[in-house]
C-alpha cells in the first residue's frame, strides 16, 4: 500500500500580514511532489515548518509517520534539503564540506558522496565554494542531501539559475532518486518545466493557501482551458469554471474537465492546459 | 555535533595563519617591555583571540546563510548553541596553556620576578574573557554579528577606558594594573570562579531560548 512519507495538515504561520493558511498536502512514498506557488505564496515558509525551522501557530506535520517536532533530530536524520543557495562557506572545499557533515549525519556514506562528487565532475579539493559556479555549487548541494542515504529530500529552487545541462543531470538523479516507495522529493519550484517532467503530484499555493493538490497528469490531461472571447463567458456554466483570466483579444477559462468541456461547448476552442498556464490563470486570473 | 565543532574549528584554522601573523607582529612591537608587561600583553592577546573567536564564526556563518542549512541537521538546536561555548573555552584554554609555557619560560631564564603572580593573572584574564564572551553570545543570538559587533567595540572600550582610569587614579604601569586587578586572593578567586560559572551557565541557557525562539 502506498504510504505518505510527509503529511502536512492544516499548517498555519502567521508573519505580519502574511499568513500560510491551513496548508494540508501529502507526499506518498515513491513521488515527487511538485511546489509551486508565485513567490511570497509560503512555499520556503512551509518548508521550514516541515525542517521545525520556525515555530508554528497550527497544524501537524508528520514525517514517516512521526511528529515532526517529537521526532526531531531522528526525522531530520532522514531528510536531506538542498535550498536555492549554497550554504556552505566560501572557504570550504566540498571534501571539507564532506568531513563536516559527516559528523552530522550517522548514515553519512563517504563513497557514495566521493562517487555523487565525481558523477558531477566536482573535484573534493582542488576548488573552494566560492570559486564554484551556481550549477556546480547545487550540484555540490544535491550530493550533500543524498550521501547520509536519506528517505525524503526537500528541495527549494533547487534547480533555478542552472542551465539546460545541469538541470537535466540533476533531474536524472531525483528521479533514480524515488525508484523506490521508500524514498519520496517534495520539490519547490518555479520552473515548471522542470516539473511536467518528473513530477507525479503538484501542489499549488496562492497567497498562503493550498488551492490544489492533484496528479500531474490529471492536471496536464484532464485539466484545459476554453478560449473565447468576453462575451462567450456568460455562456460557460459557473460549475466548469476553475479560473478566469480576461484579455484584450481572448478569455481564458479554466476547466477541471477539458473532454466534457469540449462536448459542452461545441463552439469554442477547448485547449490541453500546462502547470505554467494553471498558475497564471490562478494566481492573476479574476477571483471565482 | 561532532561536525558543528569541526565547522567551527576548520573556520577559526583557516583564520588561524592571519591570527599568528598578527600574533608575532605583536610579539616584536612589545619586545621591548619589561618581560612582566611582555607577558602579561601576550596574555591579553591570547585572552582576545578566545573571545573574538566564536564570534567571527558567527559572522562566516551569517554571510554563507548557514543558519539555514544547520537548523536542518539533525543535530539538537542546543548543541547547536553549546559549541559556540565551547570554541570560547577551548581558545581560551589554549590561551592560558600557551600564556602560561610564556611565564614558565621567562621564570626559567630569571627574567619574571613573580610567576605564581603571573599566572594567577593569566588565570584571571582567561576568565574575564569567558565572562566577555557570557556576555556577548546571548547578543550575538538575539541581534545577529552586525549589530552585536557593536557591542564588542562598545565593550572593549568601557574596558579599556576603565583601566586607563584605574591607572591614572593609582599611578600604575599597564602591567601592574593587569597584576592588581587579576590577582585575587584565593577566596577572592574561588568565589569569581563559582560566579563566573553561573554565569556562563546563565548565559548557556538564554542563548539557548533565544536561538530556539527565533527560527530563520
Amino acid at each position: 500500500m502506498e504510504q505518505n512519507l510527509l503529511q502536512a495538515d492544516g499548517l498555519t504561520k502567521r508573519y505580519g500580514s502574511f499568513v500560510l493558511d491551513h496548508v494540508s498536502f501529502a507526499v506518498p512514498g515513491g513521488s515527487i511532489m511538485g511546489f509551486v506557488g508565485e513567490n511570497g505564496a509560503g512555499k520556503t515558509t512551509t518548508l521550514k515548518l516541515i525542517l521545525d525551522e520556525l515555530p508554528r501557530d497550527g497544524g501537524t506535520v508528520t514525517v514517516f509517520g512521526q511528529d515532526n517536532r517529537e521526532a526531531g533530530t531522528a526525522v531530520r536524520g532522514q531528510i536531506g534539503v538542498v535550498f536555492d543557495d549554497c550554504h556552505f562557506h566560501d572557504m570550504f572545499t566540498p571534501a571539507e564540506v564532506g568531513m563536516i557533515l559527516s559528523g552530522c549525519y550517522k548514515g553519512w556514506d563517504q563513497k557514495l558522496y566521493d562517487s555523487l562528487l565525481r558523477r558531477f565532475g566536482l573535484s573534493p579539493k582542488e576548488k573552494k565554494v566560492k570559486e564554484l559556479s551556481r550549477g556546480m555549487k547545487m550540484k555540490l548541494g544535491v550530493a550533500a542531501a543524498l550521501a547520509h542515504r536519506p528517505r525524503l529530500l526537500l528541495l527549494d529552487e533547487a534547480t533555478s539559475g542552472l542551465d539546460p545541462i545541469v538541470r537535466d543531470e540533476v533531474l536524472e538523479l531525483l528521479q533514480e532518486f524515488v525508484s523506490d516507495e521508500d524514498h519520496a522529493i517534495l520539490f519547490s519550484s518555479h520552473i515548471t518545466e522542470d516539473l511536467e517532467k518528473v513530477a507525479d503530484y503538484v501542489t499549488f499555493l496562492h497567497k498562503g493557501r493550498v488551492v490544489f493538490s492533484e496528479q500531474k497528469d490529471a492536471l496536464i490531461y484532464d485539466w484545459g482551458v476554453i478560449r473565447c472571447g468576453r462575451s462567450d463567458l456568460a455562456r460557460i456554466d459557473r460549475a466548469d469554471i476553475a479560473a478566469v483570466k480576461s484579455g484584450e483579444f481572448e478569455t481564458r477559462v479554466l476547466t477541471k474537465n477539458r473532454e466534457a468541456a469540449a462536448r459542452k461547448y461545441r463552439d469554442l476552442v477547448v485547449d490541453r492546459t500546462s502547470i505554467e498556464e494553471i498558475m497564471v490563470l490562478y494566481g492573476r486570473g479574476e477571483e471565482q | 555535533m561532532k561536525g558543528i565543532l569541526r565547522k567551527d574549528l576548520l573556520l577559526a584554522w583557516k583564520n588561524m595563519k592571519y591570527l599568528l601573523f598578527a600574533f608575532v607582529i605583536f610579539a616584536v612591537a612589545v619586545l621591548s617591555q619589561s618581560s612582566e608587561t611582555r607577558v602579561m600583553m601576550m596574555g591579553m592577546y591570547l585572552c582576545l583571540i578566545g573571545v573574538l573567536t566564536p564570534l567571527y564564526t558567527f559572522s562566516y556563518d551569517k554571510a554563507a546563510g548557514w543558519d539555514v542549512f544547520a537548523r536542518a541537521l539533525p543535530v539538537e538546536r542546543w548543541k547547536i548553541v553549546l559549541v559556540k561555548y565551547l570554541l570560547g573555552l577551548v581558545f581560551l584554554c589554549a590561551g592560558l596553556l600557551i600564556g602560561g609555557v610564556m611565564i614558565a619560560v621567562s621564570a626559567g631564564t630569571g627574567s619574571a620576578s613573580d610567576t605564581g603572580r603571573m599566572l594567577g593573572a593569566l588565570a584571571g584574564m582567561m576568565l574575564g574573557g569567558l565572562l566577555l564572551l557570557s556576555v556577548q553570545l546571548p547578543v550575538f543570538y538575539r541581534f545577529g554579528p552586525e549589530k552585536a559587533r557593536l557591542l564588542v567595540v562598545v565593550t572593549i572600550f568601557l574596558v579599556t577606558a576603565f583601566c586607563g582610569a584605574l591607572m591614572s587614579v593609582r599611578e600604575l604601569e599597564s602591567s601592574e594594573l593587569l597584576l592588581w586587578l587579576l590577582s585575587p586572593s584565593p577566596a577572592a578567586a574561588a568565589a569569581l570562579a563559582v560566579i563566573a560559572a553561573a554565569l556562563i551557565l546563565g548565559s548557556f541557557f538564554l542563548s539557548v531560548r533565544i536561538y530556539e525562539r527565533r527560527g530563520v
